[in-house]
């Protein structure tokens, strides 16, 4: 029971992570301009999916679209998590910590990500600053973030017991 | 609309992103330790018996040549040839082995049972083998090894998976030994294209999947090949118990073996100290149709993972990686599709961009050669350097990045199998021919009733298997060729030891330690010319 309700849960965030992914951006731009403010990066002003901070004389709106949240980097793992946890590869204690720890690595690495840009465009104007570290920079922290994130992923499937029924010829 | 056509081009841009940064965790978590990789010990062959099963069909080329040396390399072993409807003179050939050597055992199937996959061979040569076994012989020290016809095993083959890591260790179950893959034509010299292909195939397999098993290793989930297998007779007969016969009916029935071992509770292993050489396809399209087959058979083996997934006895990263082996075929496909949409996407952008695909390029675009660089060439160029440290040590630097280069062209054979193995999925066509090699002869059509030929020694005729769907026709065959001498596997052999130290076996109660010096200069210098450049040595 409490494993059907777990697998429903995870995939039901799956589909909630892409079709609410509008108000996650929203989220992640809160986010970006807390942590720019909070660090002294950027004197910031969020509405929306939009952060605005000042570069260069040039007054940046700076937003969080479609291709840049991490929502759409996450919601596969909860379906793995989903399926891992149905065939009763993991407990569902660690299936629910490696789905938690997977999403809050990514979602870091993207805060990591979106404020590399910004700190590009303030260092070096728009669009300078934007183009070097959008398709350059940012590639690289994500792939690390997400590299990272799987190994945790798996890393806490890994700690699962096995199954307990043996397969009958 | 708007919204749903973002999230529908977001989302094709992130499959494709995770499925690249997967792939590229993937290839580091197997080359980083692969690259640690030390020889184990080495233990005393003597301790086991040694059967080798050699499934032949129209081998007269190259069979003698391989029974001999098994005969020379390994006295006291059993060599059971499986004569699968041969129309040519392999039965002959079989026949005169057996007269002169008493631990060579010939097993003829016969029309229409003969040709019904590598797997019915090898259940027939399993099914004498078990007749003929001494009752007194505990089969945890049976061990039967599956060869291919024109397979060269190590000399120290034996004595280094008898060692404590391997058979010595009654948990294992299996072993599979590493895997050359050499030119072995002896026919007119190949062209360039031909070599490079063969020497990329050898990239493939001591390379690639040796790097994939040695990961196996650590998690449990080492998964067999078809040459170079070797089983304890035991754990054969466990899985005769719950399934009829050790082999089954999948075309990757050595890595449907691999699963059955794991599922019955044993385990599997990976040696990379010995070896087993073969030859290479120096044809692209014998290459892609030999990795259809086995992209197929991959395909049908996804039945076995919801059982990969519930067993108890595979560890939860080995019933993963299993898994994760097992979609691979259909991530592949799936890739394919995403990445041709994605490429789709980008070309839509630059062309729709003001200004052109250069103002794209200029803006956004030019990003695109570093992450191609990345994500699409590094994990596939490693594997030439990776290559020349653990293979070919020999081999230049440059030469071995350029191996590597040619090794991203290379990796789209298995992209085009994929498919092709797909639409026949689609088809249920599973009827494939036996992947015709360089050596084979011409030989006339058989007839449907063919006899087996008269044989002066005893034979094992294995009584008739189930009958099954019609006959498949006979390989394609090639202009007759003379066969490699044992110079040529003398030369190949000494290059190999000298990025292989030996094992020195443990024939007392002593630890020997492992690795010894290689020989000196001038033999390398010779080995090298072989391997290099295989068209100017002997017998090519």
């Amino acid at each position: 029971m409490g494993r059907g309700l777990t697998v429903s849960a995870m995939l039901a965030g799956a589909v909630l992570l892409v079709a609410g992914q509008g108000t996650f951006r929203v989220l992640e731009a809160w986010a970006t301009g807390a942590i720019a403010g909070g660090m002294r990066l950027a004197p910031t002003h969020q509405a929306g999916t939009s952060v605005f901070f000042p570069a260069k004389k040039l007054f940046i709106d700076f937003n969080v679209t479609t291709g840049c949240t991490a929502a759409l980097l996450i919601s596969p793992f909860f379906v793995l998590a989903a399926g891992v946890v149905a065939v009763g590869r993991t407990s569902l204690r660690w299936g629910v910590a490696a789905l938690a720890v997977t999403a809050l690595t990514i979602f870091m690495v993207n805060q990591a990500r979106l404020l590399t840009i910004l700190v590009f465009i303030r260092r070096w104007g728009y669009p300078r600053g934007y183009d070097v570290s959008h398709v350059l920079v940012g590639t690289v922290v994500s792939t690390l973030g997400v590299l990272g994130g799987l190994v945790l992923f798996v890393s806490c499937l890994r700690r699962g017991p096995r199954p307990q029924a043996a397969i009958s010829a | 609309m708007g919204s749903f056509h973002d999230l529908i081009m977001a989302g094709a841009n992130d499959g494709a992103f995770l499925l690249c940064v997967f792939f590229i965790g993937y290839v580091i978590l197997i080359v980083v330790p692969f690259m640690r990789h030390k020889p184990a010990m080495a233990g005393d062959s003597r301790a086991f018996l040694w059967h080798f099963i050699i499934p032949c069909l129209n081998e007269e080329a190259v069979i003698a040549a391989t029974v001999e040396r098994l005969v020379r390399d390994f006295p006291g072993s059993h060599i059971w040839c499986v004569d699968d409807g041969s129309t040519d003179a392999t039965p002959a050939v079989l026949a005169r082995l057996a007269s002169r050597n008493y631990g060579v055992h010939v097993v003829t199937r016969q029309w229409p049972d003969a040709r019904q996959g590598k797997g019915q061979a090898l259940n027939a040569g399993w099914r004498a083998l078990r007749r003929w076994r001494p009752l007194d012989v505990d089969p945890d020290h049976m061990i039967v090894g599956v060869i291919d016809a024109d397979g060269r095993l190590d000399r120290r083959c034996l004595d280094v998976i008898a060692g404590p890591s391997f058979f010595g260790d009654p948990q294992v179950g299996a072993v599979q030994i590493a895997v050359r893959v050499l030119d072995m034509s002896a026919r007119a010299p190949h062209g360039r294209l031909s070599r490079l292909l063969v020497r990329l195939q050898d990239v493939e397999f001591t390379g690639v999947i040796a790097a994939m098993q040695s990961l196996r290793r650590h998690i449990g989930s080492v998964g067999m090949g078809g040459n170079g297998q070797f089983t304890r007779l035991s754990v054969l007969e466990t899985i005769t118990v719950e399934h009829g016969t050790p082999w089954h009916g999948a075309l990757l029935e050595d890595f449907e073996l691999g699963l059955h071992v794991l599922l019955v509770g044993s385990r599997t292993e990976y040696c990379h100290d010995t070896w087993v050489a073969q030859e290479g396809l120096p044809s692209l399209r014998s290459l892609v149709r030999q990795r259809s087959r086995w992209a197929q058979g991959s395909m049908q083996c996804s039945r076995y993972f919801r059982q990969v997934l519930r067993s108890p006895h595979i560890s939860n990263a080995g019933a993963l990686e299993i898994g994760y082996f097992l979609l691979l075929p259909w991530l592949q496909l799936v890739g394919g599709i995403v990445y041709a949409f994605s490429a789709l996407v980008l070309t839509w952008y630059a062309a729709t961009t003001p200004g052109g695909p250069g103002a794209w390029f200029a803006a956004d675009g030019w990003g695109l050669i570093p992450l191609f660089l990345l994500f699409g060439l590094a994990p596939l160029v490693v594997w030439g350097p990776v290559y020349r440290a653990t293979a070919a040590r020999n081999m230049s630097r440059t030469r071995a990045m350029a191996l590597g280069a040619a090794n991203w062209p290379y990796s789209y054979v298995h992209h085009v199998a994929t498919w092709f193995a797909f639409f026949r999925v689609l088809h249920s066509r599973d009827d494939w021919l036996k992947t015709a090699r360089e050596s084979d002869p011409t030989v006339p059509e058989p007839a449907r009733a063919a006899s087996p030929a008269v044989l002066a020694a005893p034979a094992f005729l294995v009584p008739a298997a189930p009958a099954s769907s019609a006959p498949s026709a006979r390989p394609r065959l090639t202009g007759v060729t003379k066969a490699v001498t044992d110079d040529d596997w003398e030369q190949a052999i000494v290059h190999y030891r000298q990025v292989r130290p030996r094992a020195t076996p443990a024939r007392s109660s002593r630890h020997h330690p492992a690795g010894r010096r290689p020989r000196g200069a001038p033999v390398v210098a010779q080995a090298n010319r072989v391997l290099a450049a295989p068209g100017a040595g002997p017998g090519s």
